[in-house]
């Protein structure tokens, strides 16, 4: 199936070469599986995780450390990924954390930033999402009365419930891809690079790829590139462009800044507190809060998302932490670098900061009319939360943009599936998007 | 440049000597003939950076010698007793000591008499082109106003930089506390320093927030200008160092390329944290050799750091003493 003995083969008998293995990989895959067609995965870990993965996993960073904030706020991970922000070897970042799963809020999706906007709707991606929801088992939106009761109560006070849900234990998504490769039609190659691009037209008709076996030639029919919001970028233009380390800079590079901003004193509403730490433990949900959206489109403020953790265990307390997930806006001096080793220089800019405090300002005084006083912290230590998204925008496809399809730009047959095609992140984890991006792109390719 | 004709003698020839003293005192135009090195021993092999400069291991080899300026690079132990000694042979010098660390109560005791003779401190902190930019920054600073000092480490270093913003005796603002590896000053007219004391040079960043401004210094050497003005930086081209803020030059110190590749790679922040300590260092030898208005650390001052450091080890909240 994969080895290229310089025959053309019909393209129905050429697989799709897909480059990660994550939950974006996962979902294309299995689409085409499903479609009846060949797939060949091209993981550049390992298959178990290891030391070498932990190197590959290091991001270079020039400005703030491009790295996960989980672990600042106790993520459990194998030691040897103690700071790393991803995971590369078969899995992707499942194999560190599939934890929290929410969808970007229909604002994101309908929100513009100079020329960057999603090219779809919310609603167009929904039957994506409910297909993600139902493989990884999320249940559907709240029957919980409590929270119902609540949520009223909350909007009464001009905040919006967010609920989340958090898997544990997280999908580790190694039986899925020990299952896929069952049906026959999946070939995976582990710790495996990509050497060599040759372009037919605008079109990629042969990869190259080293692996610890050898030299590798596959004819593919179509790439996809779902590896990360930061690795994803330069995969695309190495299979754009033939070649890869060439000090290109892709600007509007985003992450989701994350710290403690604030103490919460509980004087009201703890039985209703004490209810979503059952929540939680029983039922896997995490509630959250954020601005109205309408509020938040008329004022330009981002969609921020603050989150409260209980200061002792059991939340049996008064004291709660008040965590945010801040909305950051592309800016142009956030970008990636490509090269041997591609590098990320990103910082919040005063913009964030000040956006941040606007929001703040807003939500301790709804807070404290819901629940009790809110102290807010005076030196706010702000830090990356692992989402890196935005440099491989999806627009009109332009240059350096993908087609809403997720088509990268003058490549017919290249397309991106990862955060990288973010134009706006909101502040939700991204995992559930991602997959139901990959979900979407297979139903294309599928129909293709 | 004219050549200072000053003598020098310096206390150990140790990391700190060659990679910063005597390197910031060539750059500065002093010449290796008018330095002379005090070591225990001849026993270790000197650096090479040290090669052609006298050395003597007794401060009896020096009888009726007269020196201008004395440096104590020696080690903690050994310290103290080095100063007396120099202070004792040479009494008309000026004398230059590093910053003292001991837990003794009499040793104090000591330190504090040297700091009343006419001794200043090898501090370098409050010299840093960076740091003392946003320390003036800081001072000048009407209304609120944040700095924060991001994993560098040792304590002292940043007590030395609160001591220059907020003046020796300041009335106010003198509180310290040490929580969580913080110490973080007390807020005076809506001003705080926060020091975030874990050693980690790779992520370590100085941030200034006020009301109308944000200044961060990544520790970035750039071949050129940028326009971000939210970001400090440096140039370093042949011949040069400057100092940036976005599109405006702060300052600029002219230095040889040679001493200025000594430092290199610039992607490491170490690298580039010493090569400001080297900038600071030499700009104040010149000052000195200039007969101008050099102001070093006192070392009385450091004495006091010191001291502030030892009680903060031991408790939660201290003054600056």
């Amino acid at each position: 199936m994969i080895v290229h003995d310089g025959q053309r083969r019909p393209e129905a008998h050429r697989p799709t070469v897909v480059f990660g293995s994550g939950f974006a990989s996962r979902e294309v895959v299995r689409g085409l599986v499903a479609a009846g067609r060949p797939v060949v995965v091209v993981e550049r870990g390992g298959r178990e995780i290891g030391t070498a993965d932990a190197a590959l996993s290091q991001v270079a960073f020039r400005r703030e450390a491009v790295r996960s904030g989980g672990f600042d706020f106790g993520a459990q991970v194998p030691p040897d990924f103690d700071g790393v922000p991803r995971f590369v070897g078969l899995g992707g970042t499942a194999s560190l954390w599939s934890g929290k799963w929410r969808a970007l809020d229909e604002i994101d999706m309908r929100r513009r930033h100079d020329d960057r906007q999603w090219p779809f709707s919310l609603d167009e991606l929904e039957a994506s999402l409910a297909a993600v929801a139902c493989a990884y088992g999320i249940p559907s939106w709240s029957s919980d009365a409590t929270l119902e009761d609540w949520r009223t109560e909350v909007e009464a006070h001009d905040l919006r419930l967010i609920e989340i849900f958090e898997q544990r234990p997280p999908v580790r998504l190694i039986d899925q891809w020990n299952e896929l490769e069952r049906s026959g039609l999946v070939h995976i190659v582990a710790e495996a690079g990509l050497i060599g691009v040759a372009h037919t037209g605008s079109e990629v008709h042969r990869l190259d790829l080293e692996t610890p076996q050898g030299r590798l030639a596959i004819e593919p029919r179509d790439v996809v590139v779902a590896c990360g919001g930061i690795e994803s970028v330069a995969l695309s233009e190495h299979l754009r462009t033939g070649k890869r380390g060439d000090g290109a800079r892709f600007g509007g590079y985003m992450d989701h800044p994350k710290g403690i901003v604030g103490q919460l004193e509980a004087r009201r509403g703890r039985d209703r507190l004490a209810h979503l730490m059952t929540l939680r433990g029983q039922a896997s949900r995490l509630i959250a809060f954020a601005l109205p959206a309408d509020e938040i489109e008329r004022d330009g403020i981002g969609n921020h998302t603050a989150f409260l953790w209980p200061a002792g265990h059991d939340g049996s307390g008064s004291g709660w932490q008040i965590i945010i997930n801040l909305e950051q806006f592309p800016e142009r001096e956030n970008f990636i670098r490509l090269g041997a080793r591609s590098e990320v220089s990103w910082r919040i800019s005063r913009a964030t900061w000040q956006d941040m405090n606007r929001f703040l300002e807003r939500l301790s005084k709804r807070l404290s009319g819901l629940l009790g006083p809110v102290r807010l912290e005076s030196g706010i230590q702000l830090r990356g939360a692992s989402h890196p998204a935005g440099c491989l925008p999806m627009g009109d496809g332009s240059a350096r943009q993908v087609d809403a399809a997720g088509r990268v730009a003058g490549c017919d047959n290249v397309y991106c599936a990862s955060s990288a095609v973010f134009p706006v992140a909101g502040s939700a984890n991204p995992t559930w998007t991602v997959a139901a991006l990959g979900h979407r792109l297979a139903a294309h390719l599928g129909r293709a | 440049m004219q050549r200072p004709d000053s003598r020098i003698l310096i206390a150990g020839a140790a990391w700190r000597v060659w990679r910063f003293i005597v390197p910031a005192l060539l750059a500065a135009g002093y010449l290796r003939e008018s330095v002379t090195i005090l070591r225990r021993s001849t026993e270790a092999e000197l650096h090479p950076g040290l090669e052609g400069i006298r050395v003597v291991t007794s401060l009896d080899a020096l009888e009726g010698e007269r020196f201008d300026m004395t440096m104590n690079c020696t080690a903690a132990a050994a310290m103290l007793d080095v100063q007396e000694g120099l202070v004792r042979r040479f009494p008309h010098a000026r004398h230059f000591c590093d910053t003292p660390t001991f837990s003794d109560p009499a040793d104090a005791v000591r330190a504090l008499r040297l700091g009343l003779k006419r001794m200043h401190s090898l501090e370098d902190w409050p010299l840093m082109p960076n740091l003392a930019y946003f320390a003036a920054r800081m001072r000048k600073s009407r209304n609120r106003a944040e700095l924060r000092i991001e994993h560098f480490g040792i304590l002292t270093h940043f007590l030395s930089l609160y001591r220059t913003i907020h003046g020796d005796w300041h009335p106010f603002s003198r509180g310290l506390v040490r929580s969580e590896g913080l110490v973080s000053a007390s807020p005076a007219r809506g001003r705080s320093v926060l020091f975030r004391y874990r050693k980690n040079l790779p992520l370590a960043k100085l941030a200034l927030q006020t009301t109308d401004c944000l200044l961060e210094d990544f520790h970035e050497v750039e071949p050129s200008p940028h326009n971000d003005p939210e970001v400090f930086y440096r140039v370093a081209t042949e011949g040069q160092v400057s100092y940036l803020q976005g599109a405006t030059t702060i300052s600029s110190t002219p230095i040889e390329a040679v001493w200025i590749r000594s430092f290199e790679p610039f992607s490491d922040r170490k690298n580039v944290h010493e090569l400001d300590k080297f900038i600071g260092l030499v700009r104040l030898f010149r000052a000195i050799a200039a007969g101008g208005a050099a102001r070093p650390y006192g070392y009385l001052a450091s004495v006091r750091d010191n001291l502030t450091s030892l009680k903060l080890s031991s408790g939660e909240r201290s003054l600056l003493l």
